[in-house]
């Protein structure tokens, strides 16, 4: 039997928490070895055996075939303000499939999973101070540099294992953080304004790096059970204050920002915060808190509005992410050239049509796979 | 031609790519004519799917190509054989046609240039049974056409699946 088979075995075993020994007696296995060798692929489940599986796993052979999709061993949290509930759970699934094809093609490729994330001393009665501090911690162990966003989503991939996944999300949701065993995940909306993707980037990195001691929500913010109590429902918000604060001071650290100097003139901080913000790579409400977290900026920052009154035009210049991201997309390329996944199957995971998938290796800059290069048999 | 092509003795079985790039490349008159085609229904059905932004010309009638081709039916049961053989990483049609072929008594040959499809029957044991379009044509004294891609050449074919012979031993 493969190993993809036996891995399936175990992953849905172990996240519906049912023993070896459990699944010893439902299988009618001789010992426990059995059910090892099973998992390991060392044996082959006989037919009778997989409907014995699928019966006592509760699942469907839909759900155990697809090799790909998560099966509850992963915890999201997403930031969102629009989508409901059902569109959410459907995108869901979606970013299940694929950070479980990232996983397990992987394990086929003998790729090192995931170093384990840094610790940062937080847990849920810190001070937004204490996040700071961290924050303060984390960019310069990354050595994040004076424009900390340029550099952010690289530096958590290589040093901390992060994946980042920049997707094509549904209205609403700015992105999500994902935790799972050996992996964690960042999904940013790529088609939200610069500022507002780094700062989400920012945000997720807060949860991943701090999931154990305070689990945010499933949906940032928000019980998911209307009898939690009070308590849990302020809990849940300081974790998300937690986050936001240390995302801030992620992005706009203190000695970068000490070295700005804001106009002394409240009628010169709009064009101000404008180009700084530009600078740093994030939103000017960002930056315009951010300062008056600080102290800094003249008498009035706190009140100042943005939109048409500012006379200042805000636009988006900077260029989207690429759609998945290098990492992403190297890893399926890898798994298609190696012949884990086909193209058609590669393909459908990424809900693109066979003849786009050129495109988003180019966008990625990654090396299309063979298949995919267009290079003709008589080519000259 | 090649009367006596052992090839032409015995049914190859085709998916989804193989039906798509033989018709944008004009050769598929040529090779069901020449050879006992056969798919599976799964296989036809991908050939209709609105993926494609194909020209006219180039879009397949399923009718016809029913004609000209073999279809069979791939049961739960068996598609169940090859989710157990760990084909987790093929597509729905490579998927059916396999499950059907793993059941099928020999001769045949397959036809299906995708990497994971080549791997997937190497690790089945079935490397002497898969073979390229190019192949295909070569035996029929027909010269693969300009605007054939490369990896459905014997080449690319001979590449993968010793690769993927050597990985299993």
């Amino acid at each position: 039997m493969s190993e993809q088979v036996g891995r399936r075995l175990k992953t849905i075993r172990q996240s519906k928490g049912l023993s070896q020994t459990e699944m010893q007696k439902a299988l009618g296995a001789s010992s426990i070895q059995e059910v090892e060798d099973l998992e390991a692929g060392l044996r082959e489940l006989t037919e009778e055996q997989f409907d014995v599986a699928l019966e006592i796993l509760n699942v469907s052979f839909e759900e155990f075939a697809n090799p790909y999709m998560l099966v509850g061993e992963e915890r999201f949290s997403w930031r969102r303000s629009e989508p409901a509930a059902h569109e959410l759970d459907a995108f869901e699934n979606t970013a299940k499939e694929w950070i479980g094809a990232y996983r397990e093609l992987g394990v086929q490729l003998g790729e090192e999973p995931s170093r384990t994330l840094p610790g940062t001393g937080l847990h849920i009665d810190s001070s937004t101070a204490d996040a700071k501090a961290a924050s303060e911690a984390i960019a310069h162990e990354l050595r994040l540099g004076s424009v900390p966003a340029d550099r952010l989503a690289e530096a958590i991939q290589r040093d901390f294992g992060v994946l980042v996944i920049p997707v094509d999300a549904i209205p609403g949701i700015s992105g999500a953080a994902c935790t799972l065993p050996h992996l964690n995940v960042a999904l940013i909306n790529r088609n939200e304004s610069e500022g507002r993707r780094n700062f989400d980037l920012a945000h997720e990195l807060f949860h991943l790096l701090t999931w154990n001691t305070m689990p945010p929500a499933r949906i940032d913010g928000e019980c998911e059970r209307s009898d939690e109590t009070r308590s849990r429902a302020d809990e849940l918000e300081k974790i998300e204050r937690l986050a936001d604060a240390f995302a801030a001071s992620l992005l706009m650290p203190t000695a970068v920002l000490r070295k700005t100097e804001p106009p002394e003139s409240i009628r010169e901080m709009p064009k101000w915060l404008a180009d700084t913000s530009a600078t740093l790579k994030v939103s000017r409400q960002a930056l315009k808190w951010r300062l008056v977290d600080l102290h800094m900026g003249p008498a009035g920052l706190r009140d100042l509005e943005f939109g048409r009154k500012s006379g200042i035009q805000m636009h988006d210049r900077a260029e989207k992410p690429a759609p998945f991201g290098t990492v992403f997309i190297s890893r399926i390329g890898e798994g298609i050239a190696r012949g884990y996944i086909s193209n058609r199957r590669a393909a459908a995971l990424l809900n693109i049509d066979l003849d786009q998938m050129g495109a988003i290796f180019d966008a990625n800059s990654v090396e299309r796979p063979s298949m995919l290069s267009g290079r003709l048999l008589n080519a000259a | 031609m090649s009367k006596s092509s052992p090839l032409r003795e015995m049914p190859i079985l085709v998916d989804t790519n193989l039906i798509i790039h033989a018709h944008k490349t004009g050769c598929w008159r040529k090779l069901s004519g020449a050879y006992r085609l056969e798919t599976v229904r799964k296989c036809v059905e991908e050939t209709q799917t609105g993926f494609w932004n194909r020209a006219l010309a180039n879009r397949i009638v399923e009718a016809e190509l029913k004609a000209r081709v073999r279809v069979h039916d791939v049961s739960e049961k068996q598609q169940r054989i090859i989710v157990l053989k760990g084909g987790g990483g093929l597509h729905e049609g490579e998927r059916h046609l396999w499950a059907h072929l793993v059941e099928r008594e020999k001769p045949w040959r397959m036809c299906g240039p995708d990497g994971a499809s080549l791997r997937f029957g190497c690790e089945l044991g079935h490397k002497h049974e898969l073979v390229s379009m190019e192949k295909l044509l070569i035996e029929i004294n027909e010269k693969p056409p300009k605007n054939m891609e490369y990896h459905y050449g014997e080449g690319w074919h001979c590449d993968m699946t010793l690769s993927h012979t050597l990985q299993t031993i």
